[in-house]
């Protein structure tokens, strides 16, 4: 058994397999996950945005013949900060105790990235900087001498490119040489807080200057002792201000001379010109219009022609295989009918109905966000989620709904009130999935025209708008400001954007097609078996009556709680056992409106177990079962309007 | 300077000033603090959103969005 480094304090929370940790940390945006990414190649998503990685991602990476875990956490500028993913940060950092931290700076604005450097310096963590974004400095004219910021550090600085991997295995390989060894400062600030921190780290008894600095800024839990408070007081009056805004300037002002002292050329890189046109509402409005009309049409035409293909595909190569070794297994019986149903039918409904959309949606999303560009959106929309108790930053989890609400409410945790958190985590659910995406274009968008989907999506807008506008009426408390740096636009990289989509549909393959297969059997064996009847009886009254759908489509729809697409495979599904052939016959079995009817249902009512599953985690059972309920009320009380509203359109 | 502190709200686009004051809350004074928005800190605004939108400032830091009623508790010495 390994003895852990002997330079820090408090006792190891060690990992049930004990390997030694690495940490990687860094301020956002500076290509963190992209470097974890390359020592593990384990699908941690990297984001040109603030916030995407508050979920600790954990790896693994062989470094000079041995194995060590990796924790990429989520960006932070400083231990100081606050917010439950600063709060991640921390904990991994102090707590975890790691074996070596890697932090990642961005060359280009190496004063400010310094801060954290000297930081996790000062509370006696032993760490390598990752200079990155190197090639981005040396472009742009500037030369950083790594040989003198270490000498002045005293820690190892390696200039990396992370998107090309160049510098990742060596920073690697020092981190884990620095496991271990104690950790020295060998930077000093002004004369006055170099008092106090000797003096605090006498009191203690064991000069440990590492404690000093956190007894300094505050971050031990519970009052401090009189001996520690003294010297904070004196030093708060000696300075004239709180003594935390005091160590940040100190440290600040180090860092800036630091990067001085090592950096030749000019430091101005920033792209703000584009910047200008983005957020200036005169260009910005026009741009996000011309982005939103870029997703849709990509979904329309790209979704379409990848499900017409994949469709075709299916019916001609995988279907008569199939249906022919099921026949020659167990024969034509009820049993085979049923479980053609999930191996023939609901597997083409994963590749033709689901996979095409979600495909392109992600696709299109990991270009916008490898662009920087959501971050430029979250700005210009800041006033209007300010309206609905929020700010711009509560556009992240939001845009990520549009992909999978589950990520997006694990993501809540960048919003700082539990206000903010409740709001969002409610609109979140109200945000149409790619799922939910997949049946609308499927559905209306195939059947009726694209114009119909639009409508669809205005409807569900005007809903989410409606619903924030009332939460932020109904719940009472402050809003907090947007507080968020602005990056410079970067052109996308294709490597970053196929392997970011490519996690996310493998994850999305995972997750559905064994739901799907079992939602299909299921359905399949109620249909065969002539009790689908008995099933959808209780449920008449509402689906006929009030939707006006036909009663079995509507039992699909009680299906679609497991995955929302299912709703759609399903309804396929059932059409094609009902008619025969392929998903054409959809219009044969209900009518156009009937089909929007549906597809306005399915799209507001509760997202799906694994979403309630984790709103139950994000915000607590009661309000989670508040939500769906909500949420089932609404659309089912809009799709009864929608029926009768699109009866009385000629 | 002799002027009196004003908010940071107030000051129009191209506007050059120096941080006065941070508002209170402690959590958020430390997140301004970790990005170097510092009383004593020079700050230039680059621009203002219309109709109560974010204003964009740069500071030694780098560039920033702040939202107006973050910016309303911010004083500045223009």
């Amino acid at each position: 058994m390994k003895v852990r480094a002997a330079c820090h304090g408090p006792a190891v929370v060690a990992a049930p397999d004990s390997l030694p940790t690495l940490v990687l940390a860094g301020n956002p945006n500076v290509g963190k996950s992209t470097v974890f990414n390359r020592l593990t190649g384990l699908n941690a998503l990297t984001t040109n945005y603030p916030g995407t990685t508050v979920e600790l991602a954990v790896g693994t990476a062989t470094i000079a013949g041995r194995t060590y875990r990796i924790i990429d956490v989520p960006g932070t500028y400083g231990l100081a900060a606050s917010g439950e993913d600063q709060r991640a940060a921390w904990e991994a950092l102090l707590r975890w105790r790691p074996d070596g931290v890697i932090v990642v700076v961005d060359a280009t604005n190496l004063s400010r990235n310094l801060y954290l450097v000297l930081q996790l310096i000062d509370l006696g963590l032993p760490i390598v900087v990752a200079l990155n974004l190197w090639d981005v400095a040396s472009r742009g004219g500037l030369r950083i001498d790594a040989a003198h910021l270490s000498a002045a550090l005293g820690v190892s600085v390696i200039p990396t490119v992370a998107t090309q991997g160049r510098g990742v295995t060596k920073a690697a390989h020092d981190a884990a040489l620095c496991a271990g060894r104690p950790v020295t400062r060998r930077h000093r600030y002004g004369a006055r807080l170099e008092a106090a921190v000797a003096e605090l780290a006498a009191r203690r008894g064991d000069h440990d200057t590492a404690a000093a600095f956190q007894a300094l800024e505050r971050r031990g839990a519970g009052p401090a002792p009189q001996a520690v408070a003294d010297v904070v007081s004196q030093l708060r009056a000696d300075a004239g201000e709180d003594v935390p805004l005091y160590v940040a300037r100190e440290r600040h002002r180090l860092a800036e001379r630091l990067a001085r002292q090592v950096t030749a050329g000019d430091a101005e890189l920033r792209g703000r010109r584009a910047w200008h046109l983005a957020t200036r509402p005169v260009t910005g409005l026009p741009l996000l219009a011309f982005v939103l009309a870029v997703v849709f049409v990509s979904l329309v035409w790209g979704g379409s022609l990848l499900a017409a293909a994949l469709d075709r595909a299916w019916g001609t190569y995988a279907s008569p295989p199939i249906r022919a070794l099921v026949a020659w297994l167990i024969g034509e019986g009820i049993l085979a009918r049923t479980l053609l149903w999930g191996a023939d039918a609901g597997l083409n409904a994963v590749l033709s109905i689901g996979l095409p959309y979600v495909v392109t949606f992600y696709l299109v999303l990991a270009v916008l966000e490898d662009t920087g560009y959501l971050n430029a959106a979250a700005v210009l929309l800041d006033r209007t989620l300010g309206r609905m108790g929020l700010n711009g930053r509560a556009a992240i989890p939001l845009v990520a709904g549009a992909g999978c609400n589950v990520p997006a409410i694990v993501g809540l945790r960048v919003l700082r009130t539990d206000r903010e958190r409740l709001i969002a985590g409610t609109l979140i659910t109200l945000v149409p999935c790619s799922a939910r995406t997949a049946v609308i274009f499927g559905a209306v968008a195939r059947f009726l025209g694209w114009p119909w989907a639009l409508a669809l999506y205005g409807v569900t807008t005007g809903v989410i708008l409606g619903a924030g506008w009332g939460l932020n009426r109904i719940i009472p408390g402050p809003r907090t400001g947007l507080l968020m740096e602005i990056f410079p636009f970067r052109a996308p990289s294709a490597r970053t954007v196929v392997r970011k989509t490519w996690y996310r549909v493998r994850e999305f393959a995972g997750v559905a097609v064994p739901i799907v297969l079992l939602g299909s059997v299921m359905l399949g064996a109620l249909y065969e078996t002539g009790w689908i009847r008995l099933a959808v009886r209780p449920l008449a009254p509402v689906l006929e009556g009030w939707l006006r759908l036909p009663a079995v489509a509507g039992l699909t729809l009680v299906f679609a709680v497991l995955r929302k697409e299912l709703a759609l495979q399903l309804l396929v599904a059932l059409a094609a056992a009902q008619f025969g052939g392929g998903a054409d016959n959809l219009l044969s079995f209900m009518t156009g409106r009937q089909i929007f009817t549906y597809a306005l249902v399915n799209t507001i009512y509760i997202p799906c177990v694994a979403t309630i599953a984790v709103l139950g985690r994000a915000l607590g059972w009661k309000r989670a079962m508040l939500i769906s309920g909500g949420t089932v009320t609404l659309a089912v009380t809009l799709g009864g309007l929608a029926a009768r509203l699109l009866t009385a359109l000629p | 300077m002799a002027t009196a502190p004003t908010r940071l709200s107030t000051l129009t686009a191209g506007t050059r000033g120096v941080i006065d004051a941070l508002p209170e809350e402690e959590d958020l004074r430390n997140d301004l603090a970790a990005l170097r928005l510092l009383p004593g800190e020079p700050i230039e605004v680059v621009q203002v959103l219309p109709l109560g939108g974010p204003l964009l400032v740069s500071t030694a830091g780098g560039l920033y969005a702040l939202g107006r009623a973050l910016a309303d508790r911010v004083r500045v010495l223009a």
